[in-house]
């Protein structure tokens, strides 16, 4: 498959796909103390073709347009530029239509907080709820005692 | 099969559908009930999956015209501010309600006398009494006994665990002063008639994979079945068939292939929620009754109730475990639930104390508030909510209106082509005032348990999932569309035994109630079988 042809299976060109991988990167990071792994990490896109697909076609249009801002601003390709200067210029954009990325980044988050290591660096089992399921404390009772002393507050009828 | 007579026939094998069918089983009568879904799968809930935040808004979701099931239909709500809520399946809505199971109160029952305003219930809290304690056995529901809230009464199962975050919220009432309990809920905390007892799964709302919360698939049907009750899954009814003596003859349904039968019945008892059971006696128009089965009164689909529903959101500092536990089930307070003028409305609410959000919906709501950012701070961000969130819902009593209501839409039809509901409805002054007074109420507690940020929402869009008051029950033919015990005044061997006769609303969450009131009206159709149509 050539890199400039869009097709079911490569539904962003090779240049598309670099620029939106820096996104994935951007709107979730490696955290600080290296605990989080980033976003980037992970075949999001790959996640988006299987569960979103209808929102491809946006996401390509973003890519595009981020690209054209990043050479018209700074004179380089969006994948060139530093991560500060990546930032920037998406929260620059964002600030302006709201909607850039809004799919991808809610894609982004859905497939992150499914990953074994993320949900482990958040001191959860790297499961689904069932079957196992989870433990809650049972709670002090006690607490109900000024409650209780108070007497009843329905109204008879 | 046109020749085939059953004696009773009960559309809708929901929460009220199923209890009735349990309750007549008994009599050894030949009962049939006809189903517009199918059975669910438990293995396919939400909980089995990685992913069930997103679930719940998908194939979970509990609007129909978004999870577009097969089972489901269509709901013309774009004229009211709050859509409508359901579940087509055996187990009806049962199968995603959160189980929070608090009851009707006395006072529901006597607006008039006690208030001045609407009509009292022909029936009363103490006529219910043993019927709420029977459906409380039947299902099984876990509470405390001694909530000062209500008369006393003990749940059969331990109560829910509460968690740090009950404790938490807890200490926040206290410091008001304010009445909370743990609330009654429709949840096997205990292993309990066959079913294993609740692990904490979470997500309730997309079903129960565990199988321990109390919904009518799990509970009812399968002892109403052993006894002998016919059930057809897949089959729409379209209309309900009368005779020249205006008594029902039974219905007209679509089978699982779309094509069309007839049933016939002796009995007919309308199970289909307060939206599914004005749409169909609307839908079965004849010479006798051109404006709808049982509609002589002009009532039939109005004086919808929805419960306005308002949410307040408390962001705390210390982790709080708060997305472990079943998700709408923590404790409760009806501190503003009896009606007190100084406030400037009549009637009140229930505080509903719900779980906060797992990881997916914390970053999503969070990175589309703007709370949580890209970059770094994500992850600082992210721990700030994380964890750390409690919900506490508004459940306000909504007044019966006859202007909202519930009609058939001139365009929109079912894949059957059944006619679909339109919903005309819009709060009242009295909602608004009631509503705000919660949110600031709501505010307040959390900040009294120390939350540092709070996050308002209301009325809230989505929440229409009390379904009450479109055939309501009275003593006059005039003035309502069923007697005290359920039955047609215009046709005489036609019962409704859902949400659709209650004459008001309430501050809470109804399922118990609708549960109760189906009990009651088959104790009756029981004790009057040998004159059941005088």
């Amino acid at each position: 498959m050539a890199d400039g042809i869009i097709s079911t299976d490569a539904p962003l060109t090779a240049d598309q796909r670099g620029i939106v991988q820096a996104v994935i990167n951007l709107i979730i990071p490696v955290s600080d103390d290296g605990r989080m792994p980033s976003a980037a990490d992970y075949d999001m896109i790959g996640y988006i073709a299987a569960h979103s697909p209808h929102h491809l076609p946006a996401i390509a249009n973003d890519a595009d347009k981020l690209d054209r801002a990043a050479h018209e601003k700074f004179e380089a390709g969006f994948v060139e530029m530093t991560f500060a200067e990546q930032l920037q210029l998406c929260e620059s954009l964002r600030s302006d239509s709201p909607d850039l990325f809004r799919a991808l980044a809610t894609d982004t988050a859905i497939c992150y907080y499914q990953q074994d290591a993320v949900l482990e660096a958040l001191g959860l089992d790297a499961r689904a709820p069932f079957p196992q399921g989870y433990s809650v404390k049972t709670g002090d009772l006690s607490l109900l005692d000024p409650v209780r002393s108070r007497g009843p507050i329905y109204r008879e009828a | 099969m046109t020749d085939d007579v059953v004696d009773v026939l009960i559309i809708g094998a929901g929460a009220s559908g199923a209890a009735v069918a349990w309750s007549l089983a008994d009599t050894r009568m030949r009962i049939m009930c006809i189903e517009q879904g199918d059975w669910m799968n438990p293995a396919e809930y939400a909980s089995t999956r990685r992913d069930w935040e997103l679930a719940l808004g998908n194939e979970y979701a509990i609007s129909p015209n978004t999870r577009k099931r097969p089972a489901d239909y269509p709901i013309n709500d774009e004229h009211s501010p709050i859509a409508v809520a359901n579940f087509n399946a055996v187990g009806g809505s049962t199968i995603l309600y959160s189980a929070h199971f608090p009851r009707f109160k006395p006072s529901d029952f006597r607006h008039c006398t006690l208030d001045g305003i609407g009509d009292d219930w022909p029936i009363s809290y103490a006529d219910l009494d043993p019927f709420f304690a029977m459906n409380d056995a039947n299902i099984g529901v876990a509470g405390l006994a001694g909530d000062p809230a209500y008369p006393y009464h003990e749940p059969p199962l331990k109560h829910i665990p509460i968690g740090l975050m009950g404790e938490v919220m807890g200490r926040g009432f206290n410091k008001l002063g304010w009445h909370w309990w743990p609330s009654d809920s429709a949840i096997a905390t205990e292993d309990y008639e066959g079913r294993e007892k609740c692990v904490n799964l979470g997500p309730c709302n997309g079903g129960c994979a565990k199988g321990a919360k109390s919904s009518a698939d799990v509970t009812y049907w399968p002892i109403a079945q052993r006894a002998g009750v016919e059930l057809m899954t897949n089959c729409r009814v379209r209309e309900i068939l009368v005779n020249d003596q205006e008594m029902a003859t039974g219905v007209v349904y679509y089978d699982a292939d779309g094509h069309e039968q007839i049933q016939r019945a002796e009995v007919v008892i309308m199970a289909c929620n307060g939206v599914g059971t004005p749409r169909l006696l609307l839908n079965s128009k004849s010479t006798s009754f051109p404006d709808g089965l049982g509609n002589r009164s002009g009532l039939v689909g109005k004086n919808l109730m929805l419960h306005p529903w308002g949410n307040v959101q408390g962001v705390f500092d210390e982790p709080l475990e708060s997305h472990f536990g079943p998700q709408g089930c923590c404790t409760l307070s009806q501190e503003f639930y009896e009606t007190d003028r100084t406030r400037g409305f009549v009637r009140g609410y229930n505080m509903q104390i719900t779980r906060g959000g797992g990881p997916i919906s914390t970053a999503i709501n969070g990175m589309s508030s703007g709370t949580i950012p890209w970059g770094q701070a994500h992850h600082t961000q992210f721990e700030r909510f994380y964890d750390r969130t409690v919900n506490l819902g508004i459940c306000c009593e909504d007044l019966p209106e006859e202007c909202n209501s519930v009609t058939l839409d001139p365009e929109i039809t079912d894949s059957n082509g059944i006619p679909a509901p339109k919903i005309n409805y819009r709060l009242s002054d009295n909602s608004h005032k009631m509503l705000q007074h919660g949110l600031d109420r709501g505010v307040e507690v959390m900040q009294a348990a120390g939350a540092w940020q709070t996050n308002t929402m209301g009325p809230i869009r989505m929440a229409g999932w009390h379904l009450l008051g479109t055939a309501r029950m009275g003593k006059d033919a005039a003035t309502s569309v069923v007697n005290e015990w359920g039955r047609s005044h215009d046709v005489k061997n036609l019962f409704i035994v859902d949400g659709s006769v209650f004459v008001t609303s309430g501050g809470v969450n109804p399922t118990t109630t609708i549960q109760a009131v189906a009990l009651y009206i088959a104790d009756k159709i029981k004790s009057n079988l040998a004159n059941l149509f005088d």
